[in-house]
């Protein structure tokens, strides 16, 4: 893999949570072992995502997104609501194939530092876990979100405005995002 | 509104980038190699979930209840897990089409069982690649792109 990227990867002590119904987790599983990832906690349903959370803090979430009817989405942001620091704000991945119409504003909103398309490959897998690792997002809360901002870049506010936030008004000078083409929100 | 912006510590990158660990071609090299472990054992899954679409297709030929459209979409995201992972990447996007269309059914409260059915005769079709050219592949694809887009959402 000749165009694969440089330099050395360590999860060999990374807390990972892997949240999936059976059929996708084992494909999960292996992923992450190869990763690094000396013993991912594997868990089969949103509810018991959540015991694992109050039980154990954890470095990254990894969810798969065809849990039925959108549990993933509501696990996330039960979890980005609830009381639970450090895990309300750990990093959190949804691995999404088909994003139902009735999904998409949860998708949108439930406050997933990524929400990646499938087919997922290690190395698509892998580089968003680089990116996580790698970004400068602040984490907003308001009253219909809370999660990492959802903006990748700051453009500032629009022309003429002044902005609702306090960096708008002191830093409104265009600033590149590290690679907005990785965005999938 | 009020808007709180916290800057929580990022523990995965304190540990992620720590001496140790491996090159990140080899991680992925490792990871692609566990996957390739499973892939009879996974490609075989696939055949029989593709074996219950068609089973479930004809089933509900004339009428589908919501459940057996629900079931439809479930055997089809698998479709799309699966044969992702392993390059079969015009059946992923069939599955994917199939998909869509099942949502905007499911969404209009419609059944179109024409449109259901050729997606069913792709996935088929796409289901053992070395029979047909690339070409051919992607044609197949196109065209039920083109049957999905004409059910509105």
């Amino acid at each position: 893999m000749s165009d694969a990227p440089k330099g050395r990867i360590n999860l060999e002590k990374a807390v990972v949570l892997l949240v999936s119904e059976k059929p996708g987790m084992e494909l999960l599983n292996r992923m992450m072992h190869g990763f690094g990832v000396r013993d991912p906690q594997r868990v089969f349903s949103p509810e018991q995502a959540m015991q694992a959370c109050r039980e154990i803090d954890f470095d990254l979430i990894v969810c798969d997104g065809a849990m039925a009817s959108g549990g993933a989405y509501d696990f996330v942001a039960e979890l980005r609501r609830s009381d639970l620091t450090p895990n309300r704000f750990a990093p959190t991945i949804i691995l999404q194939g088909h994003t139902p119409v009735d999904q998409i504003e949860k998708a949108r909103d439930c406050g997933a530092n990524f929400v990646v398309a499938k087919p997922i490959t290690p190395r698509t897998l892998l580089e968003r876990i680089l990116w996580i690792a790698q970004e400068q997002r602040p984490f907003i809360e308001l009253d219909g979100y809370i999660g990492p901002d959802r903006r990748f870049q700051n453009i500032g506010p629009p022309r003429g405005l002044s902005g609702r936030r306090r960096q708008d008004r002191a830093d409104s000078a265009p600033r590149s995002a590290i690679d907005p083409e990785s965005s999938t929100l | 509104m009020t808007v709180i912006t916290r800057r929580p510590e990022n523990r995965l990158a304190t540990m992620v980038f720590k001496p140790g660990g491996k090159q990140i071609a080899q991680a992925i090299d490792d990871a692609q190699a566990g996957i390739d472990e499973i892939r009879i054992a996974e490609l075989d899954v696939l055949r029989v979930k593709l074996e219950e679409i068609q089973k479930l297709g004809r089933k509900a030929e004339k009428s589908a209840t919501n459940a057996q459209i629900e079931d439809l979409y479930s055997l089809s995201v698998q479709v799309l897990d699966i044969s992702g992972m392993y390059g079969l990447v015009e059946l992923g996007q069939a599955a994917f089409s199939l998909c869509e269309l099942l949502d905007r059914l499911r969404a209009r409260q419609v059944w179109n069982w024409p449109a259901v059915q050729v997606h069913l005769h792709g996935l088929l079709i796409l289901a053992d690649p070395d029979k047909v050219p690339e070409s051919g592949r992607q044609s197949v694809v196109e065209g039920l792109r083109a049957v999905c887009e004409r059910v509105s959402r």
